[in-house]
């Protein structure tokens, strides 16, 4: 992998393409509100951002662990933009209710109001959600992704959960009992 | 009381994420319900294992499109504004050094306000004395040389030849007649006078 970096050529990166392409086309989809086109160019964007900072990977660190920081980089740039489209309050009840009106099972309603919740987060807390509980990856990657301490990476679980509960809580609880594999 | 929740937001953590409510200690429980109670515990842990099959991973990325290497053309290469100052400002430095100066320069008229006499008085200050000092010198040149060959002239007085003519001989007489030719033998040639008498005994 470390050679494939450090002396580029097409045909490696078309190697890495294969291998995290469509990982991290799921990172970028649930990072940026569901939007798969954008997200789709973010995965152009980081290979084209890998061949021009391929001096900044560190040969010790996993490959894995710093193409993901690019990732996470990239879409905290996206949220900084003044267009970027994050969904507020209203719009997210209006989301929860158009849900319940639409003939949706109860699983893709529960399916859709997750990710309107989840667009709900702070940045910092839906990153470290998304790849802890959606990504798999470990507390200590995440802190190294997200250049932070494991102590708050844990902090911020917590408190995404937490929110996550809040946003959540409208669900009758006999859907949750019917809904989630842990009953 | 947040203060108090974000100390013990990492303990917390670790319990919702690793144990369910019945597998907590007694202790733990009580920890844990001085912050919620224990259906929010039990729906914070739901969520997290619900998060796995929200999204659908089935989707493909894009081929990867790499770019033609671009050449940037001359025009269209950005340099800083710093950069184009110090430039300007050289060409013109290097212009005005180099560029002759054919202006005249307004010298000020002065105009005397009023009339002064002035008397010069001159002072010769001998700050340069030139001194002439002849020096005889006698130079002396000695030659030395190397005789290499010595050249030897022997002079010998010159030893008298064996028939050393005398002034007395006889003038001959080469009239025509006398060489006339009368026979063919040696007797009748007439010039057998002139040979020695020792040979004209042999005959």
């Amino acid at each position: 992998m470390v050679e494939i970096i450090v002396h580029h050529s097409h045909p490696a990166l078309t190697i890495l393409h294969e291998r995290y392409s469509k990982k991290l086309l799921g990172y970028f989809i649930k990072m940026l509100q569901n939007d798969q086109e954008k997200a789709q160019d973010f995965v152009q964007d980081i290979f084209l951002k890998i061949i021009e900072k391929k001096h900044l990977f560190d040969t010790d660190k996993k490959f894995y662990t710093w193409i993901f920081t690019i990732a996470s980089n990239m879409c905290k740039s996206e949220y900084r933009k003044p267009f970027f489209q994050s969904i507020s309050t209203d719009e997210y009840e209006l989301q929860s209710k158009a849900v319940f009106s639409d003939d949706l099972s109860e699983k893709e309603r529960f399916k859709q109001i997750y990710k309107a919740s989840l667009a709900q987060l702070e940045m910092h807390h839906k990153t470290t959600f998304i790849l802890r509980y959606m990504e798999k990856f470990s507390l200590n990657e995440i802190a190294e992704i997200t250049e932070t301490s494991v102590g708050t990476v844990k902090s911020r679980l917590f408190y995404a959960t937490k929110k996550m509960a809040e946003l959540l809580k409208e669900f009758d609880p006999r859907y949750e009992n019917n809904l989630f594999k842990m009953n | 009381m947040d203060r108090e929740l974000d100390k013990n937001s990492e303990k917390l953590f670790d319990l919702i994420e690793s144990r369910n409510w019945n597998q907590l200690t007694l202790e733990e429980m009580q920890f844990v319900l001085l912050h919620m109670t224990e259906d929010e515990y039990h729906f914070q842990r739901q969520i997290l294992v619900e998060a796995d099959d929200i999204f659908d991973e089935n989707l493909e990325a894009k081929p990867l499109l790499l770019p033609a290497k671009k050449v940037t053309p001359i025009f269209a290469i950005s340099i800083p504004l710093y950069q184009t100052i110090l430039a300007v400002a050289a060409t013109v430095l290097v212009f005005l050094m180099l560029w002759p100066n054919n202006q005249e320069i307004e010298r000020p008229v002065i105009r005397p306000v009023a009339q002064q006499k002035q008397e010069i008085k001159t002072n010769f200050v001998h700050d340069t004395v030139v001194k002439y000092i002849t020096l005889t010198q006698i130079a002396e040149r000695v030659v030395y040389d190397t005789i290499t060959a010595v050249v030897q002239s022997n002079f010998k007085s010159e030893e008298p030849r064996l028939f050393q003519a005398n002034n007395n001989l006889p003038i001959l007489d080469l009239s025509p007649e006398k060489l006339e030719v009368r026979g063919s033998s040696l007797k009748d040639e007439n010039t057998i006078g002139l040979l020695p008498k020792m040979v004209n005994t042999i005959y």
